[in-house]
C-alpha cells in the first residue's frame, strides 16, 4: 500500500475544511482562526495555516490530505505546503462573483505545481448558484488544462469528494488498483 | 410543539470526541439510536462517541426504523425528504434533527452542525428520562409488564434484592458494551468477513465508492463474460441496438428539443416523459421501478409518440425532475445492460470530449478509471479492457452512456461526422490557388 499526499487549495469558503472533514477517517486538524477582515462576510472562522485529514482508497492507499489557507495574505502557505505532494484539488466556489476568475488565479498560483503534478476541479455551492455549469467550467479549461476531472462537488457530501479524490488519484495512473 | 433550540453560539472544533467526558450513569440497557442519512465518517464519531463517551448507554441500531431515537441529517441528500416520511407518522419516535441551518420542526429537537458533544448528550439524557417516564406510565396500566428497575422501587425492596438487582444492572451493562465492542471489532475487519454474529448486526452502509457501485453494478451491467469481439456472432451477443429500446426514443426527443428549442414530451400508455431544453430537465411522470424496467424491454412499433410542446405542466408529487444529462446516462446502462451500441467498432480508439460530471451520474465501478484512461491515452474499448484487467461489459456498458451524452465517440464515428456536412465541390482542369487551399483545409 502506498501513500500519496494531495493538496486541497481554492477561495476562501470554497468548502476545503469541510471538504477534508466529510472523507477523513480521523478527526481532521484544523487550525481555524476567528475570521477579522473582509472573510468575516463569509464565516466566523478561517483557515490561518493548514488543515490536514487521512483517507483511504481501498486498493490504492492512505492519502495525506492538507488543505490550504484560502486567504491570499497566507499564500506563503500554498509553497511549504505543496512539497512532495503529488496532485491538487481545486475547489471552486461557485457563488461567488467571479468564479472564473478564481479559477484562473488559482492555476496561476500553482502553475508550478500543476505542471509536475496533476489537478483535479470541485466546483461547489452549486446548489446555491446553477451558474456557470460544469460544461462552461470545461470550456474555459479547454484551451489551458484540456482533459481534466471537473465534477460538481457538495463538500459535505462523503461520495462527492472521495469520487473527486478518487479521479484525482486515477489521473495519476488509471491502472494504479489493477 | 416548536423544536428546542441548541445552538450553543460559536461552532465547535473538531475533536467533537475527545474533548467532552459526559458523566458516568447507570442505566439498564443502550437505547437504540437510528442514524438517517448520516454520513460515514460522523457515524463512526457517533459510534464511538455512545460506546466510549456515553459508557454505552446508546448505541447505533443497524435497522434505523426500528429504533428509540431518530437522528437524522437534514443536509443530507434525503434528510428533508426522510423527516417529511417520519413526521407523517402517528407515533413517531423521539427525533434530532442536525443541521447548519436553523430549523422549526415541530416534535423534533434540533442541533445545529457542526454538533457540539455536550449538547448532543444533554438531549439524549433528555429523551431518555422521557422515554423512562412514558415506560412507568405504561407500567402502572400495564401491570403485566415486565418489572422495569428504576430508583423508584428500589427503597420497597430488601437490601439482598437491591444487590441483585445492581449485579444484573452491571451484568446488562457489561453485555451492552461486549456487544458494541464486538460490533466495532468486527466493522473494523471488514464486513465482508464471515463470523459468528448474525447478519442483522452488519452496517447498512459502506464507506467506499467502489462498494456502493458493486450494489448497482450487477443490476446496470449484468453479468455477461468476456467475448472474443473477432466472433462475428459473439460480437453481436455484445452489442444492443438503442433504437429498440427506450433510449432510442429518449434521444430523438432530445434532439427534437434542441433543435427547436421547445419542450417534447414522449407519450404512452405508462405515462410522459417531457424534455425541456431551455432547462436541461426532464420531467418524468412514471414510477422509477417501472421506467427501469420499462428501459431494459424492446420497445414496440409506435408504443411511445414524441410531440413537440407549447408549455410544460409540473405536477407536484405527481412528477419528478431530473437533469437530461443523468436520466440519459442511466437509461442507458439500464438498456445497454453491459453492452455497446450496434454500430460501434470495439477495435477504433475512443475519443472522450472531456471528463463527464460523475458526482451527478450513476456511478459504477471502474468508471473513474476508464475516464482517467481515455482522457490519457487513445484506447480501443477491446484494449482498455486488457489494459486496466477489468471485464469488458463495465467498458460496453461505460461507453454506451458517455456515447449516448454526447462525450465518447469512436474515431470511425468522428471522421464520419465531421465528413458529412462536408460539401461536394468538384474541380475541373488545373488545380487552382483556391483548390490548393481547400486542400490545404482538408475540404477537398
Amino acid at each position: 500500500m502506498d501513500s500519496y499526499k494531495i493538496l486541497i487549495a481554492g477561495p476562501v469558503g470554497a468548502g476545503k475544511t469541510t471538504a477534508i472533514s466529510s472523507v477523513s477517517k480521523i478527526p481532521p486538524l484544523t487550525t481555524e482562526a476567528l475570521a477579522t477582515d473582509i472573510t468575516r462576510e463569509y464565516k466566523e472562522t478561517t483557515t490561518v495555516a493548514m488543515d490536514y485529514g487521512l483517507m483511504t482508497l481501498s486498493g490504492i492507499g492512505t492519502l495525506h490530505l492538507y488543505g490550504t489557507p484560502g486567504e491570499v495574505r497566507f499564500d506563503f502557505m500554498w509553497d511549504i505546503l505543496s512539497k512532495g505532494g503529488v496532485g491538487l484539488v481545486l475547489l471552486i466556489d461557485s457563488s461567488r462573483t467571479d468564479p472564473f476568475s478564481d479559477l484562473h488565479f488559482f492555476l496561476r498560483s500553482f502553475k508550478k505545481f500543476i505542471t509536475k503534478n496533476r489537478v483535479a476541479i470541485g466546483i461547489t455551492k452549486m446548489d446555491l448558484c446553477t451558474t456557470p455549469s460544469v460544461d462552461e467550467y470545461q470550456a474555459q479549461l479547454r484551451n489551458i488544462l484540456p482533459n481534466i476531472p471537473v465534477f460538481s462537488v457538495d463538500a459535505r457530501n462523503h461520495i462527492d469528494v472521495a469520487l473527486l479524490i478518487e479521479a484525482l488519484i486515477f489521473s495519476l495512473d488509471p491502472k494504479l488498483a489493477a | 410543539m416548536k423544536a428546542q433550540k441548541h445552538n450553543g453560539g460559536r461552532p465547535v472544533k473538531k475533536s467533537f470526541v475527545t474533548r467532552y467526558v459526559p458523566p458516568l450513569e447507570d442505566y439498564d440497557r443502550p437505547l437504540r439510536v437510528g442514524l438517517f442519512d448520516i454520513n460515514a465518517r460522523l457515524e463512526n464519531i457517533l459510534r464511538y462517541f455512545f460506546s466510549e463517551n456515553c459508557h454505552g448507554d446508546f448505541v447505533v441500531n443497524e435497522n434505523p426504523h426500528s429504533a428509540d431515537i431518530c437522528l437524522i441529517d437534514l443536509d443530507g441528500l434525503h434528510g428533508k425528504s426522510i423527516w417529511a416520511r417520519h413526521a407523517e407518522l402517528p407515533h413517531h419516535s423521539p427525533t434530532i434533527l442536525l443541521s447548519l441551518h436553523e430549523t422549526q420542526a415541530g416534535g423534533a429537537i434540533w442541533l445545529r452542525k457542526p454538533l457540539q458533544a455536550k449538547l448532543l448528550h444533554e438531549v439524549l439524557k433528555k429523551i431518555r428520562q422521557q422515554l423512562l417516564q412514558d415506560h412507568h406510565q405504561h407500567r402502572e396500566v400495564n401491570s403485566t409488564t415486565l418489572p422495569w428497575p428504576s430508583a423508584e422501587t428500589a427503597p420497597t425492596l430488601s437490601h439482598r434484592q437491591q444487590e441483585l438487582q445492581r449485579t444484573i444492572k452491571a451484568l446488562r451493562v457489561r453485555l451492552a458494551r461486549e456487544k458494541i465492542r464486538r460490533i466495532e471489532l468486527r466493522t473494523r475487519r471488514g464486513v465482508e468477513q464471515t463470523n459468528s454474529l448474525p447478519p442483522a448486526d452488519v452496517p447498512s452502509r459502506q464507506v467506499s465508492i467502489e462498494s456502493l457501485g458493486n450494489k448497482v453494478a450487477e443490476i446496470f451491467i449484468g453479468t455477461a463474460p468476456d467475448m472474443d469481439l473477432h466472433n462475428k456472432t459473439q460480437l453481436a451477443q455484445a452489442q444492443y441496438d438503442p433504437q429498440h429500446f427506450l433510449i432510442g426514443r429518449v434521444l430523438e426527443a432530445v434532439k427534437l428539443a434542441e433543435t427547436y428549442c421547445r419542450p417534447v414530451s414522449i407519450s404512452s400508455h405508462h405515462g410522459i416523459i417531457t424534455f425541456i431544453p431551455m432547462t436541461r430537465e426532464v420531467l418524468i411522470e412514471i414510477e422509477e421501478q417501472q421506467l427501469h424496467s420499462l428501459a431494459s424491454q424492446p420497445i414496440e412499433k409506435d408504443e411511445y409518440l414524441l410531440s413537440l410542446q407549447d408549455s410544460v405542466c409540473d405536477m407536484p408529487g405527481r412528477t419528478r425532475r431530473r437533469p437530461i444529462e443523468a436520466f440519459v446516462w442511466e437509461l442507458t446502462l439500464w438498456s445497454s445492460l453491459g453492452r455497446m451500441p450496434v454500430s460501434t467498432n470495439p477495435h477504433q480508439t475512443v475519443r472522450l470530449k472531456h471528463w463527464p460530471n460523475l458526482t451527478r451520474l450513476q456511478i459504477f465501478p471502474h468508471a473513474t478509471r476508464i475516464t482517467a484512461l481515455w482522457s490519457q491515452q487513445k484506447h480501443s474499448l477491446t484494449t482498455t479492457a486488457q489494459v486496466l484487467n477489468i471485464p469488458q461489459r463495465y467498458v460496453f456498458a461505460f461507453y454506451s452512456a458517455a456515447h449516448a451524452i454526447g462525450l465518447a465517440a469512436t474515431e470511425v464515428d468522428m471522421d464520419t461526422e465531421t465528413d458529412a456536412p462536408a460539401p461536394a465541390i468538384k474541380f475541373h482542369g488545373k488545380p487552382t490557388l483556391f483548390k490548393r487551399i481547400l486542400h490545404q483545409l482538408k475540404l477537398h
